[in-house]
């Protein structure tokens, strides 16, 4: 995964910088002398959720009702008269999944390009995050809260859904909430879970309420392997705000402290190795570029700043940004992205299986880094 | 005035119904074997039956009139301390279980972990074995040896307490004698037994003559190990063996005595390595899977689960064959050994026990030969990869701690050069 990530880094940064000068801000101004694209899509009535497809073709938003806008035709689609709690494209953008929650039930909505419903599902929780990628195929995260007097009884689904669309539902946590802390959290409790996958696709980051009576009350950031099922902590994120992302090298995590630092850390030794200031954030496994707070990194470097105030979020791959800004979208592309070279099925399999060994405590972490050397050879 | 009058004939009639506490027992009981033993007793005359009983009828009919040790203990303070220090005032915490949660259980046998009256446990370790049986199995497979911690009457008897009859070597024959272990045979045809027979004492040695000299009730005096097996440190090991070799002077040189007993000691010592290497090899099936039926398809171990156990809490229900071998190694024929050392009985040192152990330690390994060589037949595979099977096993062997440090991670690296290749 991370071969050759020096020559990489270089690639990618003389593209931009060659690309991109000494630009500073791109919204809504005009770059001259560069590949750099800037796209207005539409005017947005409300924020919401947004998506954008790999191939930058397909834009949805959701704010007061789900709309869809083809950017090759200008066709512009509005299915649903619902407001989404999350949205994400299908690997070749052909499919919309879409997360809703009405009447007290949450259900995924499974579109194609025109609107049209594909698929359908009851959820057992509400989603705030849905993921699809070639790795884990659809995914969603869906936090389930049972009211008595005594609590609040939360568990954490990890719904998984294959192209036949037969749904695989992995138990990931359960726990119950003391009035106490629910009179904390209110609604933002179904905004306590998210997860993300590894770009190896064995693993899963995901967050959890930890609430011990007699102390305070945070949240911790757990890495899950999918085949052992083992888990292990690797960061405390306050209550409230904060998350986690797994890095293009699937070996380091980005940890957001919703306090308005990103780091970027080992995942099994917790060393630091990278720090960059900033809250709003989205990154990009496929190509590791990380926008924080409207500017885009790759590792140290900056390259660009976003208007104050606009949140950004990557296509699938990372070809595309998808940017609000005074409840206008807009499409930016032309930056010259090197994906993060992909390993061979053989290695990947072995990769796999040293990596399940070590969430089983069967090696260490430091054996597993040797091995991996040896495989890399 | 009639106040007066009953309060006079309360005071009056005080003594008289004292005088009767014991006469209303005889008025039915006269003739009850209880009675008759009594008064042939050195408690003749001395005791009356409510000292002991208690004068609630109702609750003796319910069968709670149980005499504990305590009871005992209030006039024999002494023999009740000593008996307490000693491992016959630990026997339940050898071998008990607590039935409370036992379905159909029989409420009697609360009687024998609690005072009457009382919630707080005498003994608080449970015993697998114990637990696995019937109630009327463990009332007399398990409670009426392990009873002894807090019952007197379990070796003197409930009326006819004549101290003869607890000097009588065969009174300890009762517990101490079987295949599991046969001090009492061990003892009786060893060459202090057969004196015993033909001569007596003071010349030859009974039970009580070196497990309770002087009358003591504390049965431990110069053991060197407890009843788990695990010998005492050097130092209290040490002053144990001098304690015995005190009593072995009386008819023998100390040091023909010291040598004797070193040899047993030599003998316990190599009796528990095979036991161990036989455990090994149990440990090694069972870490690859191996085991028929494995413990994760078994009926639960009723405090362990569904692990396999080995030790002092080995059941011998819902085992496989292989355990079944080494239940008998291990609680039959390794106790025979060293327990045939100690006493001095070359027969049951030899041909009942290190013959056994070693022959079945021949059978473990070929039952293990068998077991190993099955999983390569047609159907019969394990289920994990073998890779990832190795790495297990070593990780158990490793926290057994039976690979050093540089043991374990040269293993592992052997087994990761065959997942790179």
């Amino acid at each position: 995964m991370c071969f050759n990530r020096n020559m990489l880094k270089i690639l990618l940064s003389l593209s931009l910088v060659l690309m991109v000068g000494c630009t500073s801000s791109i919204l809504p101004l005009e770059i001259s002398g560069s590949n750099l694209q800037v796209r207005p899509i539409a005017r947005v009535s409300a924020a919401g959720p947004m998506a954008i497809s790999a191939d930058g073709r397909m834009v949805a938003w959701g704010g007061k009702v789900l709309t869809l806008v083809d950017l090759e035709t200008n066709q512009r689609f509005e299915p649903l008269s619902l407001a989404p709690d999350s949205l994400c494209w299908s690997p070749d953008g052909s499919l919309l999944a879409a997360a809703l929650y009405h009447d007290g039930q949450a259900q995924l909505q499974v579109l194609d390009r025109n609107g049209r419903l594909v698929f359908e599902q009851t959820l057992p929780g509400r989603v705030f995050r849905l993921r699809w990628s070639q790795a884990g195929g659809l995914m969603a995260g869906a936090l389930q809260a049972d009211s008595y007097k005594f609590g609040t009884h939360v568990t954490e689904h990890l719904l998984r859904w294959d192209d036949l669309w037969q749904v695989t539902d992995i138990p990931l946590y359960e726990t119950t909430l003391m009035p106490i802390t629910m009179a904390r959290l209110g609604e933002h409790l179904y905004q306590t879970f998210d997860f993300d996958l590894s770009p190896l696709g064995d693993e899963v980051l995901y967050t959890r309420v930890h609430a011990p009576p007699a102390f305070s009350s945070t949240r911790h950031l757990i890495l899950h392997n999918l085949r052992s099922g083992e888990e292990r902590q690797v960061a405390n994120l306050p209550l409230l705000g904060g998350t986690g992302r797994l890095a293009a090298d699937a070996e380091s995590v980005l940890v957001v402290d919703g306090q308005g630092t990103i780091k970027k850390q080992d995942l099994w030794s917790g060393a630091l190795r990278q720090q960059w200031p900033g809250s709003r954030f989205d990154y990009s496994a496929a190509t590791d570029l990380l926008i924080a707070d409207g500017r885009l990194f790759l590792d140290q470097l900056e390259f660009f700043d976003l208007p104050e105030a606009s949140s950004a979020q990557f296509s699938l791959g990372g070809k595309f940004i998808l940017i609000a800004w005074h409840k206008s979208l807009y499409r930016l592309e032309g930056y010259s992205v090197a994906a993060v070279p992909e390993l061979e099925p053989e290695i990947l399999e072995r990769l796999l299986k040293l990596r399940y060994l070590r969430s089983r405590g069967l090696i260490e972490p430091n054996e597993y880094l040797d091995a991996k050397e040896k495989l890399a050879r | 005035m009639i106040r007066i009058l009953c309060f006079l004939f309360v005071l009056i009639s005080t003594p008289v119904f004292a005088e009767e506490r014991g006469s209303d027992c005889l008025s039915c009981h006269q003739q009850d074997s209880a009675n008759r033993q009594l008064l042939a007793s050195s408690h003749a005359g001395k005791l009356l039956c409510a000292d002991c009983h208690g004068e609630d009828h109702a609750a003796i009919d319910r069968g709670e009139s149980f005499v504990g040790a305590d009871v005992c203990g209030r006039c024999h303070a002494l023999q009740l301390k000593e008996h307490r220090n000693s491992r016959h005032g630990m026997a339940l915490h050898t071998g008990w279980g607590c039935t409370r949660n036992e379905p159909e259980r029989d409420k009697q046998e609360c009687a024998f972990c609690h005072q009457q009256g009382s919630s707080l446990p005498i003994s608080t370790v449970q015993c697998a074995r114990f637990i696995k049986q019937s109630s009327e199995m463990g009332q007399i497979g398990c409670n009426r040896c392990h009873m002894v911690e807090n019952s007197c009457g379990s070796c003197h008897g409930n009326h006819m307490t004549d101290a003869k009859i607890v000097r009588d070597p065969a009174v300890c024959a009762k517990c101490h004698m079987g295949p599991d272990h046969p001090q009492w045979e061990a003892w009786q045809t060893s060459q202090h037994g057969t004196l015993y027979g033909s001569i007596g004492e003071p010349d030859a040695p009974a039970c009580q003559t070196c497990h309770m000299p002087l009358g003591t009730h504390d049965v431990s005096g110069g053991l060197t190990a407890p009843p788990s097996g695990k010998p005492y440190a050097q130092q209290k090991a040490a002053a144990q063996r001098n304690e015995m070799l005190d009593l072995c002077q009386s008819c023998h040189a100390r040091s023909f005595a010291a040598r004797d007993l070193q040899m047993a000691d030599a003998v316990r010592l190599q009796t528990l390595k095979l036991v161990a290497e036989a455990r090994t090899i149990i440990r090694d099936l069972d870490d690859r899977g191996l085991l028929d039926p494995q413990p994760k398809n078994r009926i639960e171990h009723p405090q362990r689960g569904q692990e396999l156990v080995l030790d002092g809490a080995m059941l011998y229900e819902d085992i496989s064959h292989i355990e079944s071998l080494f239940f008998r190694l291990n609680k039959y024929a390794a106790a025979k050994t060293f327990k045939g050392a100690y006493h001095q009985n070359p027969a049951y040192t030899h041909w009942y026990g290190n013959a056994e152990v070693k022959l079945l330690l021949n059978d473990i390994k070929g039952e293990a030969r068998r077991l190993r060589e099955r999983v390569s037949q047609p159907g019969m595979t394990v289920d994990e990869p073998q890779d990832e099977k190795a790495l297990e096993v070593l990780q158990k062997r490793y926290q057994r701690g039976e690979l050093s440090d540089a043991d374990y991670a040269e293993k592992k690296r052997q087994v990761l050069e065959q997942i790179l290749q």
